[in-house]
């Protein structure tokens, strides 16, 4: 089976085609056919963050190519793919409605059945895409500019949510202190750079909400600037650092209570933010220090895209079956029990 | 026979029909403010059947591309244009405004479109009779408070309509031009001006390819608003 997948939740385009080997009842054993990823991050930059207005316009220009060459990657026509599903959410509404309208117009088309996806569940399922022998059970760290979640998955396709952040998302800290700092954006990157030539030590910024499984980090960013204007003199660097340093101490710690919480066998990634090489290192040296394995996904499955919608998709219609076509988006969509 | 699939999802309401030569066989007139995703790929599949027309036997899709609702013009281009895409046919974008003036102008008179754009504004332009294709725009659209589009209303004297949602939302404005007001029937776009100009603009023109067609905004985003303003700076 051929599903074509995909994504519009934020500030990517992107679509693929994955080869689901048949009556599989798991996100294992398939096969990436096709991965296209069109990032609106230039668009964005100049505003210092993702405007909604501005995604939904961008997305509607790239859909149609994003798809097309989506399909001539994967080597296929429209005639051969057995699936259509897109992101419903969470996400921005008006970016939303962009991928799931075309989900359906091609489900139309083809004649196929078309799925709404849960762009976290998604997230939770990508790693098997790239590493099909993980231990079970798994503690997923999920860290991006739209979610910081804990996710235990008990069994390939299932997911648990231990824990979240109660205000911004850890990526969503990193771009405003970036933003604070004048650093440009997206913060996540840049900060990560400049961190490598600063002292983590050089300020004790805050680590929220110790002991629970729940994140914390408006507090840091208020912290940031406090410290910033109370020493104008301070190297940049060294902020960056120890900003970077306590969002990762704090998401380690969470992800250690999560992993024993668990009895997880394997420590895994997701997100944007998963390709911080502070967070990568610090989370590869908890599992060798906790006796588990780990696996830290390439950026390119940890950032969104549109293969870890086409394979959540394959699941959902095992499962659940196809989506009605008049089914809606849901901005606001969480990660429920399943 | 030339079948076009034709749709306008600009106002509050989804309006999809299939036309033969011009003329609709089938339409579906859905209300459905701020739920078009959920209603026009529905829509489409049962005007389809209705009109006993597959899918495969369309030879264009013609699309409202606005002024109007941004989320209902993305969710009505987008599919226009995937749709178009992978059946391999053109892909014909309509001002909204001017499929609403098309069955009102005549040789007598003048015919302003009206869209209701929410923020004490409104989209608008003005039309003529005259071209093979449809009406004849005499002003560009624009999108302007609606006391503006009356005064220029009530100078066209009481031989002028006004039609359309934004006319109907401010009544007594456009009631006291002296122009005549087209009733809530014509409040939105029509499936039978949608697939006659879609079908005229089909034979005459060469349609646009898929991939460049986007709705028509009149509005920046608030976000490029505002940056501009602050890259501006504000002493200017
Ligand atoms: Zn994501």
């Amino acid at each position: 089976m051929l599903v074509l997948g995909i994504e519009t939740s934020c500030d990517e385009t992107a679509a693929a085609v994955v080869e689901v080997p048949d009556g599989a009842s798991a996100p294992i054993g398939l096969r990436i056919r096709s991965s296209v990823v069109s990032s609106q991050v230039d668009l964005h930059a100049r505003y210092g963050g993702v405007v909604p207005e501005v995604a939904s316009r961008a997305h509607v220009e790239w859909i149609v190519p994003v798809v097309a060459d989506a399909l001539a990657e994967a080597g296929v026509g429209l005639d051969r793919i057995d699936a259509v599903a897109a992101t419903s959410g969470p996400g921005l509404a008006g970016a939303l409605l962009v991928g799931v309208s075309a989900a359906k117009a091609l489900a139309l088309v083809a004649g196929v059945p078309y799925v709404g996806v849960n762009h976290l569940e998604a997230h939770c399922n990508a790693g098997w895409l790239e590493q099909p022998e993980l231990g079970l059970p798994l503690a997923v760290l999920l860290v991006s500019g739209g979610h910081t979640l804990l996710v235990a998955v008990d069994a390939p396709g299932t997911h648990r949510v231990l824990g979240g952040t109660v205000d911004d998302a850890a990526g969503e800290a990193f771009d405003k202190v970036a933003r604070f700092l004048g650093l440009g954006y997206p913060g996540g990157p840049v900060i990560d750079r400049l961190a490598r030539t600063g002292d983590p030590g050089a300020v004790a910024f805050p680590r929220a909400m110790p002991g629970t499984l729940d994140c914390s980090f408006s507090g840091l960013k208020t912290a940031v600037v406090q410290h910033v204007r109370a020493h104008p003199a301070v190297a940049v660097a060294d902020v960056a650092a120890s900003f970077q340093e306590a969002v990762v101490d704090q998401l380690v710690s969470k992800l250690a209570l999560a992993a024993d919480a668990t009895g997880a066998a394997t420590l895994v990634l997701g997100g944007g933010v998963a390709a911080n090489s502070r967070l990568r290192e610090r989370t590869a040296a908890l599992a060798a220090a906790t006796g588990r394995a780990v696996f830290l996904p390439p950026p390119a499955l940890c950032t969104d895209n549109a293969a870890m919608i086409a394979a959540t998709g394959a699941l959902r219609l095992v499962e659940d079956g196809p989506t009605p076509l008049d089914a809606g988006v849901d901005p606001a969509l969480g990660l429920g029990p399943g | 026979m030339t079948h076009v699939l034709a749709f306008d999802t600009a106002t509050d309401v989804v309006t999809v029909a299939v036309g033969r030569d011009g003329v609709p066989v089938a339409t579906v007139e859905v209300d459905s403010a701020r739920t078009h995703a959920e209603q026009l790929v529905p829509a489409v599949r049962r005007c389809a059947t209705e009109a006993g027309v597959a899918l495969d036997r369309l030879d264009a899709i013609a699309v409202g591309v606005g002024p109007g609702r941004f989320t209902g013009l993305r969710v009505g281009v987008t599919t226009a244009k995937v749709m178009a895409d992978a059946l391999g046919i053109p892909v014909i974008g309509l001002s909204t405004l001017e499929v609403l003036a098309a069955p009102w102008v005549a040789p007598d008179r003048e015919v302003v479109s009206v869209i209701d754009a929410r923020r004490r504004e409104v989209y608008w332009a003005r039309y003529r009779t005259g071209g093979p294709t449809g009406p004849v725009a005499a002003v560009p659209e624009a999108v302007a408070p609606p006391a503006e589009v009356a005064a220029v209303v009530a100078g066209l004297g009481p031989s002028a309509w006004v039609v359309g949602d934004g006319a109907l939302r401010h009544r007594d404005l456009f009631a006291a031009t002296g122009a005549h007001l087209a009733d809530a029937g014509a409040a939105v776009p029509g499936a039978a001006a949608l697939v006659a100009m879609g079908t005229a603009r089909l034979a005459s023109a060469p349609a646009g390819s898929a991939r460049a067609l986007v709705p028509v905004y009149l509005r920046e985003s608030d976000a490029a608003i505002n940056w501009e303003q602050a890259a501006r700076g504000p002493s200017t």
